[in-house]
């Protein structure tokens, strides 16, 4: 029997030509503190931490920044973590392509979360537009993980397309209503052969197991744990989730039945009804 | 010259700077990590910034990471 660290070495995450140590990547809003979010981050040991792009505030151009401190920017802050930039907040193709520049110039990397929002009350992304945005940045060299609906359709396209993985919701960004379609997450699994993330909606470690139960390949998780009654617990938690979905997943469940079957046998009751 | 700069009319007293300069001028740390320019839609690269010539009219974008999902 494999332990726990031969499933490690042995069921490494391939995310394009590179091998990731973990499958958890950790978002870094809504956390109560900056404190409170890197010690998750210590917690889990995230691949990647993801980070949005915006404007340089006024009153931040001393290289200060208010909720951090000692003159350290909310950037050296996380920086001891892989930092993945995403394009939060972009509504169009054009405006995604020229944030994800942006953000391989002030990060020096080429890995960008690709999100093109379509609707502002469900913040439910934009197919149309992520497909045309993804097309040009894989053209300009980019590594590109898309986040996109539990679509099987479009996974496969964005995938045929070169994307390094696709990062299909569970529920709408920031609900926590945990994974509302798992057989679209299935469908995706079975016919999609690029890495899954699945991004967005997951609230608890369940939905987290559920997810890599199903064979998806990692999870993206932010508001699940900064929302959490104790972020640090839940950040533990959530780790072992992927963990034990993993293991789940690749010793294979029982088939189901659609009623009971004894697992103790019937010979030798001492009674003869 | 006159520049939209992240979004705001800006009045720079300069009638010719470099992205350089102009970051300087306005406090702006330019050795800071994590930094990047864009000058009317094209990322200037940082090494670029020395002599990349801003003209009145132009639009700057000056972003960083922050906090995000």
């Amino acid at each position: 029997m494999n332990s726990a660290r031969d499933l490690k070495e042995q069921d490494s995450f391939r995310l394009g030509n590179e091998t990731l140590n973990s499958r958890l990547l950790l978002g870094t809003g809504r956390y109560p503190s900056i404190e409170v979010m890197l010690k998750c981050f210590e917690r889990c040991r995230p691949a990647f931490v993801t980070v949005a792009m915006r404007r340089l505030p006024q009153n931040d151009h001393k290289n200060s920044d208010k909720k951090g401190s000692k003159n350290q920017s909310f950037f050296d802050m996380v920086s001891a973590y892989r930092c993945l930039p995403n394009t939060a907040g972009c509504w169009t193709a054009k405006d995604a392509v020229m944030t994800a520049q942006l953000a391989r110039e002030a990060l020096s990397t080429s890995w960008i979360k690709l999100e093109v929002i379509g609707d502002r009350e469900t913040l439910l992304p934009d197919g149309e537009q992520l497909l045309l945005a993804a097309r040009e940045l894989i053209k300009d060299g980019f590594h590109v993980l898309p986040y996109c609906l539990d679509d099987v359709v479009l996974c496969r396209k964005l995938a045929d397309m070169g994307c390094v993985a696709v990062m299909p919701l569970a529920a709408p960004i920031g609900s926590g209503l945990g994974i509302r379609n798992p057989h679209g997450l299935a469908m995706i699994r079975r016919y999609c052969q690029v890495p899954i993330i699945v991004d967005a909606g997951l609230g608890t470690a369940s939905d987290v197991c559920l997810a890599m139960e199903l064979g998806c390949d990692g999870v993206l998780v932010d508001s699940a744990i900064a929302l959490a009654r104790n972020p640090v617990m839940m950040a533990e938690a959530i780790a072992a989730a992927v963990t034990s979905g993993r293991r789940a997943y690749l010793a294979g469940r029982m088939p189901k039945r659609f009623s009971a079957q004894a697992s103790t046998s019937f010979e030798g009751l001492i009674t003869d009804t | 010259m006159v520049l939209k700069v992240n979004g705001a009319r800006v009045h720079y007293h300069e009638k010719s700077s470099t992205v350089l300069a102009f970051l300087r001028w306005r406090g702006i740390d330019a050795e800071r990590r994590g930094l990047a320019v864009a000058v009317d839609g094209v990322v200037v690269q940082r090494d670029d910034w020395h002599s990349t010539i801003l003209r009145n009219g132009q639009t700057i974008e000056v972003v960083t990471p922050m906090a995000g999902g």
